[in-house]
């Protein structure tokens, strides 16, 4: 309240003016992307509008198809939230793969042995063995690091794979959590599941009677503000983004930046392994069981969202859902759009927007020298300090 | 803890002027040792031990063929000071662009050189948004990484309208012998990489680019200052590094199986980046951390011939060499250290 001297605002419209600021960027960025993929859908001789009427339809065109992005997006919100969270503390954490596949194969685990058990006793053991086996995948990169200096970078792409091998073996055909049947565990207790949100009365195309939207997503959207709150409003969150922001002047003030690193990889392994335990317990459409390729991708596809989202947890929210629908429309978008000697537009299209998404908004330079705008002393994303020891 | 830094890092000092010997030779020593044992292990279960061997030894050499030229490609561009962390995508493109023009012509060298201008290509790409735009590294590596999938699984689909392979492009030739009748083979792309490694090693530690290149990655300002083009190094190092990262993707489509598939090179550019900082950020070294990779992958595959599918046994092999590296990152075998300015746009 020091600047008296400006005239007082009426603070909707402050609001409003911030809001307008923040998503004016993004928003041009995302459709300069989606105009920039039209101009590819023409040239490979497609209609554009048919292509993108195709995505919006395959990705909110109905109830089913809301509730499916949804479902689809939760995972995508935790992963994010999990390379975010990491990433304030100055760390890059590549390993939400991994550690999604421990959290869900632990869940898949516990969640097996003690699925009959009432429920509140079988949801918390099972969610807590897998936000347990995501903490500690996450953590030990976060150790590593504090202790030895070894780059996170490596480090959770090395684990990502080991996490991947010893998964795969443990549910493969010798492996001692392997199913009946299929290279997947056994499919969790009825007690472990966590319940669907809406039921459509059987009125669905695949014949099931409940939409996969579980109340997992609730649980996202409120990690997320949880998140945001930690971050902002509390002294870790205060030291994590001092951490973040120069370790050196955090050290200086005497904050323990090991401990910060490793509370920072350990809280994002937690996430990750909640991405994956959620699916496990939550989504239907997964049978409720760990299976071999589960997991797969949502690394690589968190640390684009967390890029489109600027590292901010809420903003994690709107990012994972752009990524979830383009993905989840992309189907009908092939199926629709198809050119006059028959051939179909090919669905992968949607990596090449995902990728032109990223460039435009998490690198604002492109953006403003495409538009010719002046440049801004805004926060740049800095994410490359080598590979070398923290000072 | 500044302080018991500074005191390991003195002790490691005085280790390396008097153990040097050690350092330089530990390396080999140990790969003589496991082919030794493996040599052994073969001479007590197997019937022709020494074939045994031969045959470790060329999957070796095969398998270590893409991981050593992304391991270059990124050994390259980080010397220059800038992280390439879209090998993996340059790889990629590489691999699908040189199987498309050799399906199409018919002329598999046609393929075999468009494959390295396509991983130039979108090495320009990195170049202008990391080096022009001053765009984060990291974050223009990711996006090289998710628009090479796009780009390589669209125009496949778009171009042979089969979602999962392509036509036969045909296959490299390869360096066939014969040890005993047992018919073994090398291929052309593992012979170039193999030449690749010792000429990359020349350059960087021989040549006044090569001294200009270091340089640049550990103190462009101090470069500048004594009238070194930053900028130019820079752009030409990160191409050099999309050429080695497109040929080492045609060891997938045009050696191995003459086609392209979806995401073919399976992470081999993640992997070529850990072999990278394992080599010390030099050309030798990450060839010998390639070769280790490539000898896990090796030794997987010879095994499974051998003694049958072991499901823990496959496991283990598969995941050593990545256990391995987190080892070596811990320091507890030689520090690491990354040229100074890498990652620091100038």
């Amino acid at each position: 309240m020091s600047v008296a001297s400006i005239p007082a605002e009426n603070p909707v419209l402050r609001w409003l003016r911030n809001l307008y600021q923040q998503l004016f960027m993004p928003l041009l960025g995302i459709f300069t992307a989606l105009l920039v993929g039209a101009v590819v859908i023409l040239v490979s001789g497609f209609d554009p509008l048919v292509a993108y009427g195709g995505l919006w339809k395959g990705a909110f065109g109905s109830l089913e198809r809301l509730n499916g992005t949804l479902e689809a997006t939760t995972p995508y919100i935790f992963t994010t939230l999990a390379v975010v969270f990491a990433f304030r503390a100055g760390l890059f954490n590549i390993g939400a793969e991994g550690q999604f596949k421990v959290g869900a194969i632990s869940a898949a685990w516990i969640g097996t042995s003690v699925g009959t058990w009432p429920f509140f006793l079988a949801i918390p053991l099972t969610l807590g063995a897998g936000l347990l086996g995501g903490l500690l995948w996450g953590a030990l990169p976060g150790t590593l690091k504090a202790r030895f200096g070894a780059h996170e970078v490596i480090t959770t792409i090395m684990l990502n794979y080991i996490a991947s091998f010893v998964t795969a073996f443990l549910v493969g055909p010798d492996g001692p959590l392997h199913g009946k049947k299929l290279t997947a565990t056994e499919p969790i207790g009825p007690n472990a599941r966590i319940p669907t949100m809406f039921d459509y009365d059987g009125t669905t195309s695949t014949g099931s009677t409940n939409s996969p939207l579980h109340w997992g997503f609730i649980i996202a959207i409120l990690t997320a503000i949880f998140l945001y709150w930690l971050l902002w409003r509390t002294p870790l969150g205060f030291e994590i983004r001092t951490v973040g922001l120069n370790p050196s002047a955090a050290r200086y003030a005497g904050i323990s930046v090991s401990r910060i690193m490793i509370v920072a990889m350990a809280g994002g392994g937690l996430l990750a392994g909640m991405a994956g335990s959620l699916e496990v317990m939550g989504n239907p459409n997964l049978r409720y069981q760990y299976a071999a390729a589960l997991g797969a991708g949502y690394g690589f596809n968190s640390i684009a969202i967390a890029l489109l989202a600027k590292n901010n947890p809420l903003a994690a929210i709107p990012a994972a859902l752009l990524f979830a629908a383009l993905q989840s429309g992309a189907g009908q978008m092939q199926f629709d759009t198809v050119a006059s000697d028959g051939r179909q537009l090919p669905g992968d299209l949607i990596s090449i927007i995902q990728a032109l998404v990223i460039i435009f908004v998490a690198a604002e330079q492109v953006l403003r020298w495409l538009y010719r705008m002046k440049a801004t002393q805004g926060e740049q994303v800095m994410l490359s300090r080598g590979w070398g020891k923290a000072e | 803890m500044a302080q018991a830094v500074a005191e390991r890092e003195e002790k490691t000092v005085s280790a390396r002027s008097t153990k040097n010997w050690l350092r330089v030779w530990a390396w080999p020593l140990v790969g003589v040792v496991l082919l030794l044992l493996i040599f052994i292990l073969r001479s007590i279960t197997g019937k022709q031990p020494l074939i045994d061997l031969i045959s470790v030894m060329t999957l070796t050499l095969n398998f270590a063929t893409p991981i050593t030229l992304g391991a270059l490609s990124g050994t390259f561009s980080e010397r220059s000071g800038v992280v390439n962390i879209g090998i993996e995508g340059m790889m990629l493109t590489g691999a699908f662009f040189g199987a498309m023009v050799a399906a199409l012509t018919g002329n598999i060298w046609l393929g075999m050189l468009i494959a390295p201008l396509a991983g130039m290509a979108l090495a320009g790409l990195h170049a202008i948004l990391s080096i022009y735009f001053k765009v984060d590294q990291i974050i223009s590596g990711t996006v090289i990484n998710i628009f090479a999938f796009g780009l390589t699984s669209y125009l496949l689909t778009l171009i042979f309208s089969s979602s999962k392979r392509n036509q036969d492009a045909g296959k490299l030739p390869s360096l066939d012998f014969k040890v005993d009748t047992v018919p073994f083979t090398i291929g052309f792309v593992s012979v170039v990489a193999l030449v690749l490694v010792f000429i990359s090693h020349y350059i960087m530690f021989y040549t006044t680019w090569g001294l200009r290149t270091r340089a640049v990655g550990e103190n462009p300002k101090a470069a500048d200052t004594a009238g070194v083009n930053v900028y130019k190094v820079r752009y030409i190092s990160v191409l050099i590094s999309g050429f080695l990262a497109g040929l080492g993707g045609t060891y997938f489509s045009l050696q191995v199986v003459g086609y392209f598939r979806e995401g073919m090179t399976v992470g081999s550019g993640f992997i070529a980046l850990a072999a990278m900082i394992f080599g010390k950020w030099t050309p030798l070294g990450a060839w010998g951390a390639a070769l280790l990779f490539g000898f896990c992958q090796g030794l997987d595959a010879a095994l499974q011939s051998w003694y049958g599918q072991i499901e823990w046994l496959h496991t283990f092999t598969q995941a050593l060499p990545y256990a391995v590296t987190i080892v070596v990152l811990t320091g507890l075998i030689g520090q690491s250290r990354p040229p100074a300015a890498d990652g620091v746009p100038y």
